[in-house]
Order: structure tokens, then C-alpha cells, then sequence
């Protein structure tokens, strides 16, 4: 079973998705109000601001089989973290994020030179995981989704 | 919070749900059952341990139906267990990789059963 590979990490991709939707930025020089947008980390250090977003790559499954070339397409495992100083923030930035993601459909999208097809990002869960243990009772909340997407060229 | 697979997504599986009957239905329950404790044991091993609660809080629950509707719920049932799952900086995702990770096993214990 030949499963194409890509580039890119998708959580780099997805960044890039909402950067372009305007729901955060790159985390170089943000201000607290700018929610910076990680991946594969959600960084607690004292200069970090509260209010950030992560994206993380998880374990996909192969589905889908291409009829063109035969090969097998993952599904890649995207998992969204955001955290925040109070609940109707991390809320309404959960509800920015979960309508930036589903405005994903069939399209070309370019990143680092490479041109990708994405065909969809489909949830798999959104849910609050309440507040943080320590004395700052941050919220968080995680989004769950299967990332299709091909390399054109 | 939920996982869910359905057998019907199979093509060699829903090729022997073709010819139904009632200990079709005994022997879907004992597969499901067979593979819900593989993905239990797959998740208690990577699960992360601190005093070993998370870890023997891990249960599969048969609910048998009839006309191939049976379903096992895999859980870990102490109040951290979703926390853990989604943030965790090593661990996490212990139970959906353990699920993931192991789609062809799983496959492979249903159809063994069921045939």
C-alpha cells in the first residue's frame, strides 16, 4: 500500500489556513490581543500571552484511495488547542476557529512553494476541557479533525 | 467526548453482513467485545502513570443488540481522563491512538470472530 507523502506538516498548513482567516497571527512579536497561533507546542512561559491557539499533528487514518494514481490518501489527525483568561473569550475564539475550519472545501491552496489540493477538514469533536488546574484558571477548549489534502505539484 | 467506527465502512465486513441471522448477531457481540478489550489493553499502554488511577480506571461495556446494532464504549473514568487525553505533552491521545494505530488488528479480530 503506497500512501503519498507530503512535504509540509498539515499542522503547518492549517496555521497558515486561519493566519490567512485572520483568527490569529505568527507568534513572533504578538501581543496578548493578537492570539498567536503555535504548532505541535502550547508554550507557558511568562512572556507567552494567555490567549493562543496550538495546532497540533495527531495519528490520521488511510481511507481513501486515489483512482488517478492508486495510491492511498491519509486522512492527516489535526487537534486545535485554545486557551484563554476567561471562558467567553476561549469561547468565541473557539466558534472564530470551528467557522475558519469549516469554510475548508475543495481548493488549491499554495505553502512553501508547494501547491496542495485540500479537499476537506472534517471535525471530529469540540468540546471545553474547562479550566487549568493552577491559580490562573485559564480556559481551554480542543478541536479534533481529519485533514484530506494532495500534493499537485 | 466520542469515537466512533462503524463496521459498515468495511467492505469484506458488510460482504458477511449480507447473510443475516440471529447468531450473526451472538458472534458480532463476542468480535466487538474481543476488540473493545484489545483497544483497552492498546490504551492502558500508553496512557501516561503517575499513581496508576488513570490507568485501572480503563472499562469496555458490551451493550448487545439485535439486527447488528451491538456497541462496545471503551472509557477511562476518573475526572482528569478527558484533560490528560487532549493535553498531555507526551501522553495524549491515548485512547483515539490506540485506535487508530490498530485499525487493521481491530479488523482483523472482527472478521476473525464473526466468521
Amino acid at each position: 500500500m503506497t500512501v503519498q507523502n507530503i512535504p509540509d506538516p498539515p499542522a503547518n498548513i492549517v496555521r497558515q489556513i486561519l493566519i490567512d482567516a485572520s483568527v490569529g497571527i505568527s507568534p513572533t512579536g504578538s501581543s496578548s490581543d493578537s492570539w498567536p497561533i503555535y504548532v505541535s507546542m502550547m508554550p507557558d512561559q511568562p512572556t507567552v500571552p494567555d490567549n493562543v491557539i496550538a495546532v497540533m499533528d495527531r495519528v490520521g487514518v488511510v481511507k481513501d484511495r486515489s483512482m488517478r494514481h492508486g495510491q492511498y490518501i491519509e486522512q492527516f489527525g489535526i487537534q486545535i488547542l485554545i486557551r484563554a483568561t476567561d471562558y467567553p473569550t476561549a469561547y468565541s475564539k473557539f466558534k472564530v476557529v470551528l467557522d475558519a475550519i469549516d469554510t475548508i472545501k475543495y481548493q488549491s491552496k499554495v505553502f512553501n512553494s508547494t501547491t496542495y489540493q485540500l479537499y476537506n477538514l472534517q471535525r471530529t469533536s469540540a468540546f471545553s476541557l474547562g479550566q487549568e488546574d493552577d491559580a490562573r484558571r485559564r480556559q481551554e477548549f480542543s478541536i479534533n479533525a481529519l485533514f484530506s489534502l494532495t500534493v499537485v505539484s | 467526548m466520542k469515537l466512533k467506527w462503524s463496521i459498515l465502512n468495511d467492505d469484506d465486513l458488510k460482504d458477511m453482513l449480507k447473510n443475516y441471522d440471529q447468531r450473526l448477531d451472538h458472534r458480532l457481540g463476542t468480535a466487538l467485545s474481543r476488540a473493545g478489550l484489545f483497544v483497552k489493553r492498546e490504551a492502558q499502554l500508553r496512557v501516561p502513570v503517575d499513581t496508576g488511577a488513570l490507568k485501572n480506571s480503563a472499562r469496555t461495556k458490551l451493550t448487545r443488540r439485535t439486527k447488528l446494532q451491538s456497541e462496545v464504549n471503551i472509557s477511562f473514568n476518573v475526572h482528569y481522563a478527558v484533560k490528560i487525553h487532549e493535553t498531555h505533552r507526551w501522553g495524549s491521545k491515548y485512547l483515539e491512538n490506540a485506535y487508530r494505530e490498530n485499525i487493521g488488528e481491530i479488523r482483523r479480530i472482527l472478521i476473525q470472530g464473526m466468521a
